[in-house]
């Protein structure tokens, strides 16, 4: 005996029967089926193992909070784990593969767990693996995490795209049954702005199952003329497949749509799934109800599920769980099953009742009251069970079991904010919290039972919701519904007389003996009991066993469910693919890609480009025969040393002050004195933090009166003008100021070496020479017979004879072209960031490796730069701090390793010649280090204690990660043209 | 020495073009790139009639760019003379800034636009939230843009000169699923 097909009815399309396969066996269902009701429909009732005990599983549930069905779904890269074949719509050529056994489903050698389970109860490995110590790391934890997991990812690559969307509606309704359709249509007939989601492939919810008549017709006929209205109307957006995972700031929801899951070949135009970032001004939470499952001995064989599941395979997708089937329920609201099943032609056994008083059943199957299903037959799907009722004790052969234990409402969206739902007697249930912060619950997912209630509910929820906005709608007419007239339930937590296993949570393997066991030894508290049993783990995060759960912890504890609480909600509501959270942002498209100007100029003449942040930066630019980064790096740097250079610094950043209080805010920015700046130049500017340490740094430049030219570092480009911004803002709003980042508008070339006043000058129009133009000018002029207007500042960070010239970012390629092209004779030489970086330590000039935020001004040597004379400046109050003026503290020197060919590294740390390492023998560290071809061996700057005054003291280099001891003499910083002699060339 | 002409560089010179994605199906959407002509940033610095200064100047469209900011933008470029001219004009009313060669315009148009935006861009497009001329500075995707609606179907992107081409490659895989024609000029 096993499930099969029934002969007619039901919503799948017989016309289009679709093939896949299952464990390599070819298998047949219909359009309109899943996974689970293809596979109930072929007799294959066995569909997975359990996670802990290896136990034969069949489904539980017709929708998404399966624990047991889960199989992997697909191939190769498209190999997808731990899908729930309860949802999975079926496909031509869908592969199918169970997992967690082996050899095979249905011998499992793993089974095996189930004759140790008296040694693996609740928290077992925090008792078992705790001796030798040692061995956890080693032994156990891998051991366990070997043995632990469902399905296996691959290691493909996913051929597939994933991206991200935006929508805003007036009013979000999640979820698609009754209630959900019942507002829809009645703002969408309202005019407002309406996104209805449902995880289903079809807007119906529970009436898509349903045989009741609504407004005169069958439910899912019903549900498929709303449908088609909604889908007519501009105004409303129907997301199916789509899943509303979480509620997140203000009206935020994060919803997943599974675009192209559900056919065999994607479209590469379209994304296989969309994740939803949905802005709602209301919300209505129709979410619907899950029916708990019972608990009593081998509650989990095949064959045994929700009474809701099997009527859904019965009349939704025309599948009978079983020839001969039994109900057992607490609740009157599970006849219903028992009536649809024997409409279809099932033979139904009994209806089993825990309760004393029976609801009125008018069909065949005898009604038993006061009675309880104690244990189970079969090995890998059920064959029989034994009841246990006032008097007696009766084995009925059948081979599905419809269980019930009462409807949870599907609170988990309105909680996921941290509002706790509230137990109620009259309903055995959590229900919603009361906040409403604009997501109101309604139908059953508020508790409502009865299917003209949940409509009436939906519709006024919606009316109400929209009010609280300004659009007045008239709630939704159904007309009349037919219902049934008795929904009462009583709380039968689980079967005390089943000496079976009887399983609380099916993913997890928690029986009612683990939850007991937790309560004996401490851990009744319900955040506890999840933690020490794995109740309410995985990926079905408890949703059908944790108000069971909840129940025998009362029970165990004497105290009512509310007492106990639930443990805290969070998303997501069902387990989301990193492809989706993802989106497009994968590959090359992981973060966008910032291009200099002079980015194709660069690339033409080969350069290496290394990322910082989202800038390409030229970093060197090899030349034939070049085998070693360093053979090029080299080769620049003598080149700007003795010839001249070019160089892109486009990406500095570059922000133009204007307004009559420039002057004044910049002498406030800055912790050197700026106010006096005369128009046409350029000075080095220091800034501080609030707390004294250095910001950051670069060059002021006055352009005009009341016009400034400001360059910050790459790094803190947008952080400087968001500072500036800041103290405007905050400290100083009085300031006639303003900002506009201009480090796109212009291209930035550096021009150095002994050469680049020459070469300049064959594209300058302006006089140029030293006394035109001398160290610090800032100029405009023309290039190229007025051509172009350009802005020439004389400053050097290598240390030369230097300047940069900033063009229009659309005209630097072309100077930079021109440059190359007039320089070939002088010995023009493209160098990157590399040379830079080298030519600045030679220099002893500081970047960020220096200023890392630990240091003040007077660290780096630039204590006489910050003004005595400013009233104020940022950083001024926290700069003069005991230990910003510490005599012991680290400060900017240079090293050299005492034997030219030794090596040392950035981040080594600096030893007096005879100590050993420790951390109060630490002297300081390597910020930067380089080979230098000037000097001919490497060199460094540290920051070292006491550093300017131990100039020519030789102490050691320590770098633990090659456990390197260099001999290194600390030196001045400046290792060429200390006098600035070429600087001022 | 023989004069070297400079000529301009477009920011997406060399970045992808033509039609990508679905075939069919309905008018494609389109995505064009100006040559570059002008923006001007204009923070105001006192009360003042910028439109009424500026009309003289061709054909700006000035564009709201958050408190006090405005970017005028027209399809023309700009000279040194002109720009002095502007700024001398609108001395006691705003200050200029020339962000011509620092923003690119991207003109994007279709039926499908506002499903294609919403991939990226959070602004609710609806006509009733965002009208003709309405203008936001926003993020389409991880890149910071200004974007205007400028038409029923149409909206005008201005985007940092240095993800220009990030932004393009974007927009192209934004709009494969409704085909998009990518042309720069």
């Amino acid at each position: 005996m096993t499930s099969y097909r029934l002969k007619s009815g039901a919503l799948i399309d017989r016309d289009t029967p679709l093939h896949f396969t299952f464990d390599g066996k070819p298998m047949q269902g219909f359009q309109g089926d899943t996974v689970a009701s293809a596979l109930l429909a072929g007799g294959q009732r066995l569909m997975g193992r359990s996670f802990k005990y290896h136990r034969p599983r069949g489904p539980l549930t017709a929708g998404s909070a399966e624990p047991n069905a889960l199989i992997t779904v697909g191939q190769n890269g498209r190999t997808e784990p731990n899908c729930r074949a309860t949802v999975v719509e079926l496909y031509n050529g869908l592969v199918g593969r169970s997992q967690h056994n082996w050899p095979s489903l249905k011998f499992d050698v793993g089974e095996v767990n189930s004759l140790l389970s008296p040694f693996i109860g609740a928290g077992f490995y925090y008792k078992t693996f705790m001796w030798p110590a040692a061995l956890w790391e080693k032994l156990y934890e891998p051991l366990i995490r070997r043995a632990a997991g469902l399905g296996r990812a691959t290691f493909e690559a996913d051929p597939d795209r994933y991206e991200k969307s935006w929508a805003h509606c007036d009013l979000l309704i999640i979820g698609a049954g009754p209630t959900g359709l019942a507002a829809a249509i009645t703002a969408g007939r309202a005019g407002a702005q309406v996104i209805i989601c449902d995880e289903q492939a079809s807007l119906g919810g529970s009436l898509l199952s349903d045989t009741h008549e609504v407004g005169g017709v069958p439910a899912p006929v019903f549900a498929h003329d709303i449908a088609s209205e909604l889908s007519s109307m501009p105004n409303v957006r129907i997301l199916t497949r789509t899943t509303v995972f979480g509620w997140y700031d203000d009206r935020m929801f994060g919803a997943v749509e599974r675009v192209q899951k559900h056919v065999q070949e994607p479209d590469p135009n379209k994304p296989v799934e969309r994740l939803w970032r949905i802005a709602a001004k209301e919300a209505i939470l129709a979410s619907g109800a899950e029916e708990r499952p019972l608990v009593f001995g081998g509650n989990d064989r095949p064959g045994v599920m929700t009474t809701d599941a099997l009527r859904t395979y019965a009349n939704r997708y025309g599948v009978a769980a079983g020839k001969r089937v039994a109900i057992f329920a607490n609740n009157s609201a599970a006849y219903r099953t028992a009536h649809d099943l024997e409409k279809l032609g099932v033979d139904v056994a009994a209806i089993i009742d825990s309760r004393s008083e029976t609801a009125s059943y008018n069909g065949k199957a005898r009604v038993i009251p006061n009675a309880r299903v104690t244990s189970t037959k079969g090995r890998l799907g059920l064959s029989g069970i034994t009841v246990n009722y006032d008097g007696g004790e009766e084995h009925l052969s059948i081979d599905a079991l419809g269980v019930s234990g009462g409807w949870n409402p599907v609170v988990n969206l309105a909680c996921q904010r941290g509002a706790k739902p509230t137990w109620s007697d009259e309903h055995a249930a959590f229900l919603p919290p009361n906040a409403h912060n604009g997501l109101s619950a309604a139908g059953a997912a508020a508790g409502i039972a009865s299917l003209a209630a949940c409509l009436r509910d939906g519709a006024h929820q919606a009316t109400d919701a929209l009010k609280n906005i300004n659009i007045n709608a008239k709630p939704f007419d159904a007309g009349a519904v037919e219902d049934d007239p008795d929904h009462a339930t009583k709380p039968l937590w689980y079967v005390r007389e089943s000496t079976e296993k009887s399983f609380v949570d099916f993913q997890n393997d928690v029986t009612a003996s683990d939850l007991g066991l937790a309560v004996t030894e401490g851990y009744g508290n319900v955040e506890h009991t999840k933690r020490y049993t794995t109740t309410g783990m995985a990926t079905d995060q408890g949703k059908l066993s944790n108000v069971n759960a909840i129940g025998i912890l009362a029970e165990a504890r004497n105290v009512t469910p509310a007492e106990v609480g639930t443990t805290t909600y969070r998303p997501f509501y069902t387990p989301v693919s990193f492809g989706a959270l993802a989106g497009a942002h994968k590959s090359e498209h992981f973060q966008p890609v910032r291009r200099s100007p002079l980015h194709e100029w660069a690339k033409k003449l080969g350069a290496e480009f290394v990322e910082v942040g989202h800038w390409y930066r030229s970093s060197w630019f090899p030349k034939k025969g070049e085998t070693t980064w360093r053979q090029s790096v080299d080769r620049e740097v003598l080149a700007v040393r003795n010839n001249v250079g070019v160089c892109d610094v486009s990406t500095l950043g570059k922000i133009e002050v204007t307004g009559p209080d420039a002057a004044t805010f910049l002498d406030l920015l800055y912790c050197n004195g700026m106010a006096k700046l005369p128009v046409g130049k350029a000075r080095y500017g220091l800034m501080l933090r609030e707390d004294g340490f250095v910001y950051d740094d670069g060059t002021l430049s006055r352009l005009e009166e009341n016009r400034y030219f400001l360059t910050t570092t790459t790094a803190h480009a947008a952080g400087v003008m968001s500072h500036m911004e800041f103290c405007h803002q905050t400290i100083w709003p009085n300031l006639d100021v303003r900002f506009a980042s201009v480090s796109d508008q212009w291209a930035q070339i550096a021009v150095a070496g002994p050469k680049s006043r020459e070469l300049l000058s064959s594209i300058v129009d302006d006089d140029i020479s030293d006394s035109a133009v001398p160290f610090l000018a800032a100029r405009t002029v023309t290039l190229l017979g007025g051509q172009l207007s350009a802005r020439l500042f004389r400053i050097s960070f290598s240390g030369e004879l230097a300047y940069e010239i900033a063009i229009p970012a659309s005209y630097g390629e072309a100077v930079a072209d021109v440059l190359m092209e007039r320089g070939e004779k002088l010995g023009v030489t493209p160098y990157g960031t590399e040379a830079m970086g080298v030519m600045r330590i030679e220099k002893g000039h500081v970047t960020h490796a220096e200023i890392n935020g630990t240091v003040v001004p007077a660290d780096l040597g630039m204590g006489r730069m910050v003004s005595n004379k400013k009233t104020d400046f940022i950083g001024r109050a926290m700069l003069n701090r005991e230990g910003t003026q510490d005599p012991d503290r680290v400060k900017l020197v240079g090293l050299k390793p005492v034997d030219p060919a030794d090596d040392f590294s950035v981040g080594a740390h600096i030893l007096n010649k005879n100590d050993a390492p420790s951390t109060p023998a630490d002297q300081g560290y390597v910020t930067s280090t380089c080979f230098s071809p000037i000097i001919g061996s490497r060199i460094g700057l540290a920051l070292i204690k006491k550093g300017p005054e131990r100039i020519g003291e030789q102490i050691v280099v320590w770098d633990a990660l090659k456990e390197q001891y260099t001999k290194a003499v600390i030196c001045d910083p400046v290792f060429v043209d200390p006098e600035g002699e070429k600087l001022h060339a | 020495m023989p004069d070297s002409i400079l000529t301009p560089r477009h920011a997406l010179a060399g970045a992808p073009t033509g039609h990508f994605g679905t075939v069919g199906g309905g008018t494609p959407l389109t995505i064009t790139a100006p040559a570059e002509g002008t923006v001007l940033m204009l923070m105001s610095s006192g009360a003042g009639d910028i439109k009424g200064i500026l009309k003289d100047h061709g054909d700006f469209d000035v564009r709201d760019n958050g408190p006090g900011q405005y970017l005028a933008v027209r399809s023309t470029p700009l000279t040194d003379a002109e720009l002095s001219d502007i700024t001398r004009k609108l001395d006691k009313t705003a200050d200029v800034v020339d962000q011509s060669a620092a923003r690119v315009r991207l003109l994007i148009e279709g039926e499908s636009v506002r499903d294609v935006l919403a991939k990226g861009v959070p602004v609710d497009l609806h006509p009733d939230q965002f009208e003709i001329n309405k203008s936001a500075t926003t993020l389409c995707g991880h890149i910071g843009v200004h974007l205007t609606r400028t038409g029923d179907n149409r909206f005008d992107i201005l985007v940092t000169r240095s993800y220009a081409v990030a932004l393009w490659e974007s927009l192209i895989e934004m709009g494969l699923e409704y085909g998009i024609d990518c042309h720069h000029l």
